[in-house]
Order: C-alpha cells, then sequence, then structure tokens
C-alpha cells in the first residue's frame, strides 16, 4: 500500500515537475508578444479617438460621478503640443449593466470620437452604439453646461431606435470624460520630462489594470 | 486493443462515422459558444486539435508507467498544460482570435472530447494509433465547428470569413443590414446544431 | 393552438377514480368496458380549430379598425404565407395534417396578432417559413410539436429584428404605409416599453385604453376586452378551460401587484394595468391553452399556468424585454413533458405503493 502510494505522488510529481518546465518555456517565449499585443490595443483604441499624437501619457483618474466611473486618461501631446485625452469611462447605467466607451476628447475640450470597448446591452439595439452612425455624431461635440442629453431629455444626441438607454450612456460617458480633461486641462498642457517613446509602452501597460473588465 | 482495425480507419472515424460532436456528442459547450462565425469556429477547431494530438501522444508514450489509480489527475495535467500553452501562444501570436474567442480557450481543458480520447483511446493505444485517433477526431470536431460557423455567420451576422481579410457579404448589403440576428445568439447556436445533428442522423439512416 | 390526436379531447368524460382511502376495503369497483362501439365525441381537430379562429377574430377586428390597412396587410399574408408554407411542407415532408385542418390558419392568424403593425413583409414570412417548418413540421407535423409554432416564430423574429418587431403604430393611424415610410411621429412606446425605460410618468392610456385597445401594440394583443369574448366563447364550447389562463393571470397580478405594494407606484405598473397590458390575454387564453403543448391533467395545468405567470411577472418586472409572455409559455412548454411525467394519474383501481403496505 506504501509503495502504491508512493509510486503514485511520484509519477503525478514527474509529470506535474516536466508540466511546469514546458509550461515555463512556452511562457518565456510568449510574455513578450502579449505585452504587446495587449498594449497595442489599448494604444489602437486611444489613436481612433484622438486627433494624430506621437507621445501618450497616463494620468490619474478622478473619481466616479454618479454611475459613471472613468477608469484611465491618456493625454497625449504631438510635438510637445498637447492635442487632447483619451478618457476610458464605465457607465453602469446601460440596459444590460456596464457599458465601458473610450472618449476622445480634443485640444479645445470638444469630443473628437468615442469607440465602444465593451458591452452587454441587447444586440441589435443597444449594441448599435458602436456603429458609425450613432458613436459618428459625437465627433466635434462641444459639451454644454448641462451635460450632453438625448433628445428625448432635452439634448441633442439622436439615440438610437429602441435603445435610448444605452444611448443615455454614452452622453453620459462623453460628457464625464470632457468634464474630466476640462478640470486638470492646465496639468495635461505639458508633456511629462521624459524621453519619447519610452512613455508610451509604459503608460499603456500601466493602463492595463482596468483593461479587461 | 482494437488492433484490428487499419489506421486510415482510425484517421477518419471521426470525420462522420464517430464525429465527436454530431454522433457522440461531446464538447457541445465550446462548440454551441464559439461557432458564431466560420474564423472563430476554425481557430477553436485548431487549438482544440493541437491539444487533442499532444495530449493523445503523451499519454499514449506514459500509459504504461501511469498507475490506474492517478490516471485521471494525471491526464488532467498534461491536457491542462497543452491547453494552457495554447492559450498564451495564441494570446501571442493571434491576439484577435484569442479576444473573440475569450474564455473558452481556458475551457478546452475541460472539454469532453479531450478527456474522452485520452480515457478511451490513448491510455490503451500505441503512439501512432492515439495520434492518427487525436488527428481525425480533431479534425473533425473543427470541422463540425466549421459548418456550425459557416451556417451562423452567414445567416446570423450576413458576412462570410469575418475576422479575416476576405471578408464578404453572400446575401448583400441588404441582409447584412438586418440579418436573422438569433442565429449568432445561444438560441441560434441550438437550432444549428440540432438541425445539423438530424441531419446527420437521417444522412446515417440511409447509406 | 394546434390540437392533436393525443391530446383528450375536452368534453370526453373522465370517470373520477374513487376515493383512495375505499380500494380495496370495503367497495371492490368494477370496470366496465363494453364492445365497440364507443360512444364518439363530435369533436374533431378541423371543428376545434374553427372555433379558436372564429374566436381570435373580434380581438382582429379591434386591431383594423384602430391600425387600418396595415392591420390588414399583417393579418391577411401572415395567414396566407402559413397556409402557403404549410403546403408546402405536407407535399415536401409527407407529415401528418391537412390543409383543411385550419391549424396553418389558426397559426398564421395567431402569427400576425403577434407581430406589430408596421411589420415588413419578409419579416412575415420568416416568421411563417419558421412556425410551420421549424416549430411545427420538424417535429414531426400536427400534434408533434413541443412549442407553440406561433410564439415560436414570434421570439425568433423578436430577438432577430428587435427594432422591427418594437416599432408601435400610434392607434388612428389607418392608412396604407408604403416601404420605406418614415415612422417617426407615428409610432410610440407600449406602457410595458415605457414601464422597462424608466419612463413611467409618460404613460397616458389608462385601463379604459387597454380593456378597448386604444394604444400601441402587437396587432392582436390591443384590446383585451375583445380578447375576452372570443375566450368566452372558447370556453363555452369548452375548447379550452379555465386552469391556465385563471393561474396565468392570477399569477402575473399577485406577483405584480406585491412589487407595486412594496416598490411603489413611481417605479411599477399597478397590477391592474399589468394584467391588461401587453399580450398576456392573447397569450393566457390563446397560446397557453394549445392542446399540444400544456399539460393534460387538472393539477398539472395550474402548475403550467401558475408557472407562465410568473416568469411574465420577473421578465416583465426584472428582465432584459419590456414583455415577457411568449418567453414565458415557451419555457412553461418545454416544461410541460415533466408535469405530465410527475402528475400522472393514477391507474384506475391501483393503490400507491404506500397505500398497499399499510392495508
Amino acid at each position: 500500500m506504501i509503495r502504491l502510494m508512493g509510486r503514485y505522488v511520484l509519477v503525478l510529481g514527474a509529470i506535474c515537475l516536466v508540466a511546469a518546465a514546458a509550461l515555463a518555456a512556452v511562457f518565456e517565449v510568449t510574455k513578450d508578444p502579449i505585452a504587446a499585443s495587449r498594449a497595442a490595443v489599448e494604444r489602437q483604441a486611444i489613436q481612433t479617438v484622438l486627433p494624430a499624437f506621437d507621445q501618450v501619457g497616463t494620468a490619474p483618474a478622478p473619481a466616479a460621478t454618479g454611475g459613471t466611473r472613468l477608469l484611465a486618461l491618456y493625454p497625449a501631446w504631438s510635438s510637445g503640443q498637447f492635442v487632447g485625452a483619451a478618457v476610458k469611462v464605465v457607465d453602469a447605467g446601460g440596459y444590460g449593466g456596464d457599458v465601458t466607451i473610450m472618449v476622445g476628447v480634443d485640444a479645445n475640450l470638444k469630443v473628437h470620437a468615442i469607440r465602444l470597448l465593451s458591452h452587454k446591452e441587447t444586440p441589435g439595439l443597444g449594441s448599435k452604439l458602436g456603429e458609425p452612425k450613432f458613436a459618428g455624431q459625437f465627433s466635434g461635440l462641444e459639451v454644454p453646461a448641462a451635460g450632453l442629453r438625448v433628445v428625448k431629455d432635452g439634448g441633442s444626441v439622436q439615440a438610437i431606435t429602441g435603445a435610448t438607454i444605452s444611448s443615455r450612456c454614452a452622453a453620459r460617458a462623453a460628457t464625464a470624460a470632457v468634464q474630466a480633461v476640462r478640470e486638470r486641462a492646465a496639468e495635461l498642457a505639458a508633456p511629462p520630462a521624459v524621453e519619447p517613446g519610452a512613455a508610451p509602452a509604459a503608460a499603456v501597460a500601466a493602463g492595463q489594470g482596468g483593461a479587461h473588465g | 486493443m482494437a488492433s484490428g482495425v487499419s489506421l486510415d480507419r482510425e484517421f477518419t472515424k471521426g470525420f462522420v462515422r464517430e464525429n465527436p460532436l454530431f454522433i457522440l456528442v461531446l464538447g457541445t459547450c465550446p462548440s454551441l459558444a464559439t461557432s458564431t462565425t466560420l474564423f472563430n469556429g476554425f481557430g477553436m477547431g485548431i487549438a482544440a486539435t493541437f491539444v487533442l494530438v499532444c495530449s493523445n501522444i503523451v499519454i499514449s508514450l506514459l500509459r504504461k508507467f501511469i498507475p490506474d489509480g492517478v490516471r485521471i489527475p494525471a491526464f488532467i495535467v498534461v491536457i491542462a498544460s497543452f491547453v494552457t500553452m495554447v492559450d498564451l501562444l495564441m494570446e501571442g501570436f493571434v491576439f484577435s482570435l484569442h479576444q473573440s474567442l475569450g474564455v473558452f480557450i481556458p475551457l478546452i481543458v475541460v472539454n469532453c472530447i479531450i478527456l474522452g480520447r485520452a480515457e478511451a483511446f490513448a491510455s490503451k493505444n500505441g503512439v501512432l494509433r492515439s495520434a492518427l485517433d487525436g488527428l481525425g477526431m480533431g479534425l473533425g470536431f473543427m470541422a463540425a465547428l466549421v459548418v456550425m460557423g459557416t451556417i451562423r455567420e452567414i445567416l446570423g451576422n450576413g458576412t462570410l470569413m469575418a475576422g479575416t481579410p476576405y471578408e464578404f457579404a453572400p446575401f448583400g448589403e441588404g441582409f447584412k443590414a438586418s440579418p436573422v440576428l438569433v442565429m449568432t445568439l445561444p438560441p441560434g447556436a441550438f437550432l444549428t446544431l440540432g438541425l445539423l445533428m438530424a441531419g446527420v442522423k437521417r444522412l446515417g439512416e440511409r447509406s | 393552438m394546434t390540437a392533436s390526436s393525443n391530446a383528450a379531447p375536452e368534453g370526453a368524460p373522465v370517470s373520477a377514480p374513487p376515493p383512495a382511502d375505499k380500494v380495496g376495503a370495503s367497495a371492490r369497483p368494477t370496470l366496465r368496458v363494453g364492445p365497440s362501439p364507443h360512444l364518439h365525441g363530435p369533436e374533431t381537430v378541423p371543428r376545434i380549430m374553427r372555433w379558436v379562429f372564429l374566436a381570435l377574430l373580434p380581438a382582429a377586428l379591434v386591431s383594423v379598425w384602430f391600425f387600418g390597412a396595415s392591420a390588414v396587410k399583417v393579418l391577411t399574408l401572415s395567414t396566407l404565407f402559413c397556409l402557403g408554407v404549410e403546403w408546402l411542407c405536407l407535399r415536401l415532408m409527407r407529415t401528418p395534417g391537412a390543409l383543411s385542418d385550419w391549424s396553418a390558419a389558426v397559426t398564421g392568424l395567431l402569427l400576425g396578432m403577434n407581430l406589430p403593425p408596421t411589420a415588413p413583409w419578409w419579416l412575415i414570412l420568416a416568421g411563417a417559413i419558421v412556425a410551420i417548418v421549424v416549430a411545427k413540421h420538424l417535429f414531426g407535423g400536427l400534434g408533434g410539436n413541443i412549442f407553440n409554432p406561433a410564439l415560436t416564430a414570434r421570439v425568433f423574429l423578436l430577438v432577430s429584428w428587435p427594432t422591427y418587431m418594437t416599432t408601435w403604430l400610434k392607434p388612428g393611424q389607418r392608412q396604407w404605409l408604403a416601404p420605406g415610410t418614415d415612422l417617426a411621429g407615428i409610432t410610440e412606446a407600449t406602457p410595458l416599453g415605457l414601464l422597462k425605460e424608466g419612463r413611467l410618468s409618460e404613460l397616458s392610456a389608462g385601463a379604459s385604453d387597454l380593456l378597448l385597445g386604444n394604444l400601441g401594440g402587437s396587432v392582436g394583443e390591443i384590446s383585451a376586452l375583445a380578447l375576452l369574448i372570443g375566450a368566452a366563447a372558447l370556453l363555452w364550447k369548452r375548447i379550452i378551460t379555465w386552469e391556465i389562463p385563471a393561474a396565468f393571470i392570477g399569477t402575473v397580478a399577485a406577483v405584480t401587484g406585491l412589487a407595486y405594494a412594496i416598490g411603489g407606484p413611481e417605479r411599477y405598473l399597478a397590477p391592474h394595468l399589468h394584467v391588461l397590458a401587453g399580450g398576456l390575454f392573447l397569450g393566457a387564453f390563446f397560446m397557453a391553452t394549445d392542446m399540444v403543448t400544456c399539460p393534460i391533467t387538472y393539477r398539472g395545468r395550474l402548475i403550467f399556468g401558475a408557472g407562465c405567470g410568473l416568469l411574465t411577472a420577473v421578465i416583465r418586472l426584472w428582465g432584459g424585454y419590456p414583455e415577457g409572455v411568449s418567453f414565458a409559455i415557451l419555457l412553461m412548454n418545454a416544461g410541460t413533458p415533466m408535469i405530465d411525467h410527475y402528475l400522472r394519474p393514477r391507474t384506475f383501481g391501483t393503490a400507491t405503493a404506500r397505500q398497499g403496505a399499510t392495508s
């Protein structure tokens, strides 16, 4: 009996050891490509919502306002000139829960573009948040003092037919993003004193924590 | 055991006669979840085939070495290691596919096909036979996923080959604007699988 | 609303089993079975189906009054498409049934009544194909289906084309709507839609509007009164029995009433409006009672109805869709074989195992 148990332990232990070694090897090989891919995806989302830039940093995201949380704030500069900031916003007021949107705010504090990152809205209705027909109307919008609102609530944003609730999420997210950038416009104006090239990767990697919510 | 069966039969049995999805009805969970498009189905099929072939080979090699009492934990360790490797490799080198398959790559560990073939075949047969069995079963699984993915993508998304540079709309842009959305959702997955199983059974009865 | 040969005709005499405690004690029951021919009931599938079709007409006529050309178009196309697809299926698949049994006509009319008046022709055709081919003939044709065909089609369409399936015409818009007409301004949200979007304050329709049908909604669901008239005819003819509608509507009223009492009128709709709104009457009287897809015992039907009511209320109050009647009935359709299995009546003349042990 004892001998049999000993054999079990020995065999399983040996298999685990070999498996662990093999996994460690694969992990080493894939570590860098994975980090690069993750950073590229985040960076691509930033790029689609902002004007052209050559340097991007990260700034601490302000606290929540109502049901809208800011996950990350990426200010961007072109030749040292502040061109805008991408703000990753989660709005909890969606039809199916959280809606994550990347909002680009340009240097004039207008919305540059928005991009839907993740959602659980009704397919075919709320899921149209990401389509150009809806998302496109935000480009160049100025956010009034009362915040962006859909037409039904007395605002100017054309809601998706049958998905007013989802449309409100986008309006709230854009409002929150613009307000956050407005609050810290002064401190974002100048790029941090690091050599260009190192900043983007580091900044984007730092923003990864909230990326896969 | 099973040595009377010719090697090519060992390889081809998984395609139709013992198709893991349509006949053995194994691995239905990942099939339903990932067959939303042709490309996703193909990617899942490749990943599962890789794990199946590798784990069948290793388990067949170790079959005399692993005592019966701990064979299931030993199989699971082997399978889980290969799945983790696939997970890491896919995230590193085909990132967008990895994103759309999501949690279902790690879940290959609990795909019944893999443990089923390890227990029912690889632990009782030689390396060559086990490798052929794994390859055949894996390709059969992949074929099933590709068929399901094709049907669901054309009807539910109005496209074909989405996720690749060769995407096109087989029924035109008008249909693509308002496709049969339910086909890409879970009910459409069950509907497609049920109809295909009925069809395969009907074919089997005729021949 | 298809009838089957294996579902017991409603009018058939059911001999009540003697009280359980008497069995095997003193009175020895005798079961007399005479030689054939046995008494033949007048019920036939076409006769039942014709009655159901007639009973649906009052509600259909109300919708023609409020929605004019659109309602006529939806109801006619839906019935014709279903008959056409049925004809093809009967010829190609050789499943049991006949056009003259009226079942496809009833399915077609019910499907039309479950669609919004703005439904385009291709949506109706897709619904007819799903109802007749997938839900009915692939399961073996008349009497073999697990799920109600018209409802299966409705849910399929609702999930696939939610925008088209939730564009509700305002009552009184009777004109012909050419394809591509801009519908903005002549559509409105249903009371349940307002509830789901948190816009209850905008609700203008009262109980009398819901009774008469003076509000937006599916073609056949708007007038509770007209549906009740048709239901009364079916109850009188014993084509449907009271258990399922009573348990269904009662449970919806109870659950939504509880939510209303606890949550308050700002967030919840009053229970009497819940009962009158949406497709509850259409579903409870005409679709949950489908002879093929509901349980055959009285207790089973009460459980079935209560289950439908609970699911409907839960979906309406907390679910992702504003209306849950069709989902609820389909889910309970799936549970019907299980209900029938566990509530199988004891075979006449036998005792249960426990009683046998004590005697």
